[in-house]
């Protein structure tokens, strides 16, 4: 099954910390204690913005479950090919278009925190600062609405896949 | 998460039987530290703890034909050690049943990090560090230096008794959570209690030394 | 906070659960979308870690010679004595 995973620079996971093995080899969860408990997740296109690291990547799963919406767990991975558009620029991209889709009506704490969005937007990059621009951003839509939280998660992730073109994998 | 003896483990004491002195060599080298620093949970003088692992040796000796293997290994020696230990000297002058120290220090309540250190409720970001730790940044021969263990160490030796023997057994001893709650009688989740706010004081302990204040 | 969330305040709380494999998947992710974009709660799990692999190097208490040769003669006697 294929999917999307954000990995750390050198393709290293940004939880369990193992490397990554190089595009078409296996990583298998079962021979490792540092991940059989965890097993290897990968996320779908409607669910990137959290996860965001320097590196994207187009995976294949082999016995995929699904954790939660959008994001899956299996026994065993291997990295297909790098997701090229994704670097500095279009996360510098994302990130403005986060903090720009909540400035419009937004008054009170909204406006606080779509400021705070705002603000950081601009020296937003690859690695997790541009998600925590999303996450402010996503502040200020459950400010405006409740459970605009993870309705703008959700918008920031459509976004991200479709300028990155991985809307569909 | 075994607590039977390994095959290993089994093959030695069969040797130690036949008198073998390359397994008592093996022996003293695989278990002689955890010993001596399980005597000093409970006997604070070296000298004193020592003694007590020459002591307990003599009990691995005479008990070592009746061994059944219904606990490890290790938990057999943790029972001798602890049982010399604990009537040979206690660190302080408590005798305060096991049971009323671990739900003292399970209750020892209080933040793991001093609430000023986060943003209040009336902010926007409440629950977020507003005072953040600091990058370490230190390289590795430093972080493993002798001083910075001996903070360690230090840090370690001021815990709470059972907070204390808990990450001794679990981080410095490697020793699993089964073989823990075994040997010391605990519940996982008072052990994981217990290991977490020790393991919180160490570091910060780490944190005052490589940071300051 | 109507967000389903873990704070940075709740997460030094269970921090140790994380690593100890203990929370429930549910809440694991949550505590991993956090540290996805908190830099400063990856530095204090960072933080934890290193400190629990420095405090598995701690070696200090091996055995004197003295109490080592005590263990041998004791193991020669015992030996001579069962046999």
């Amino acid at each position: 099954m294929r999917a999307l995973k954000f990995l750390r620079p050198g393709r290293v996971a940004p939880f369990s910390k193992v490397t990554w093995p190089e595009p078409d080899e296996w990583l298998d969860a079962d021979g490792r204690p540092d991940l059989c408990r965890a097993g290897i997740h990968a996320v779908l296109p409607d669910v990137l913005a959290p996860w965001i690291a320097e590196e994207l990547w187009r995976v294949e799963l082999d016995g995929a479950e699904a954790l939660a919406p959008g994001i899956l767990v299996a026994s065993r991975g291997r990295l297909v090919s790098p997701v090229e558009e994704w670097n500095d620029e279009t996360a510098r991209e994302f990130a403005r278009a986060c903090a720009t889709h909540v400035q419009e009506g937004a008054t009170g704490r909204a406006a606080e925190y779509a400021a705070d969005a705002r603000a950081s937007a601009e020296e937003a990059g690859a690695d997790f600062t541009a998600t925590t621009v999303g996450y402010m951003a996503a502040h200020a839509a459950e400010a405006m609405s409740p459970g605009g939280f993870s309705a703008e998660r959700e918008w920031q992730s459509r976004w991200l896949a479709e300028r990155l073109g991985v809307s569909t994998i | 998460m075994t607590t039977a003896p390994s095959l290993d483990e089994l093959q030695l004491l069969d040797s130690l039987r036949q008198g073998d002195e390359r397994a008592f060599a093996a022996f003293v080298e695989e278990h002689g530290s955890t010993m001596l620093r399980v005597a000093r949970l409970y006997v604070r003088d070296r000298a004193a703890a020592e003694e007590v692992v020459q002591e307990a040796w003599l009990g691995v000796l005479r008990g070592i034909d009746r061994f059944e293997g219904r606990s490890s290994l290790r938990t057999w020696l943790f029972r001798i050690v602890t049982n010399l230990a604990k009537t040979r000297g206690v660190r302080e002058s408590r005798s305060v049943p096991f049971s009323a120290l671990v739900s003292e220090e399970v209750e020892d309540a209080g933040p793991s990090v001093p609430p000023e250190r986060f943003r209040g409720p009336e902010d926007r970001w409440w629950g977020h560090w507003s005072s953040p730790p600091e990058e370490w940044g230190r390289p590795e021969h430093e972080l493993l230096s002798a001083e910075t263990r001996d903070v360690i160490a230090r840090a370690i030796d001021a815990l709470p008794d059972v907070q204390r023997q808990v990450i001794t057994l679990r981080d410095v001893e490697g020793w699993s959570s089964d073989e823990v709650c075994n040997a010391l009688d605990l519940s996982e989740t008072n052990q994981r209690v217990l290991l977490h706010r020790a393991r919180t004081k160490v570091r910060h302990a780490l944190d005052d030394y490589l940071v300051g204040e | 906070m109507s967000v389903q969330e873990i704070t940075c305040k709740e997460l030094v709380e269970v921090v140790t659960d994380h690593l100890e494999g203990r929370m429930p998947p549910d809440r694991r992710l949550l505590f991993e979308e956090h540290v996805a974009f908190c830099s400063w709660c990856r530095t204090y799990l960072d933080q934890m870690r290193e400190t629990i692999r420095i405090t598995g190097t701690l070696t200090e208490d091996d055995l004197s010679p003295e109490t080592r040769d005590a263990l041998l003669e004791a193991f020669r006697n015992w030996n001579a004595q069962s046999r």
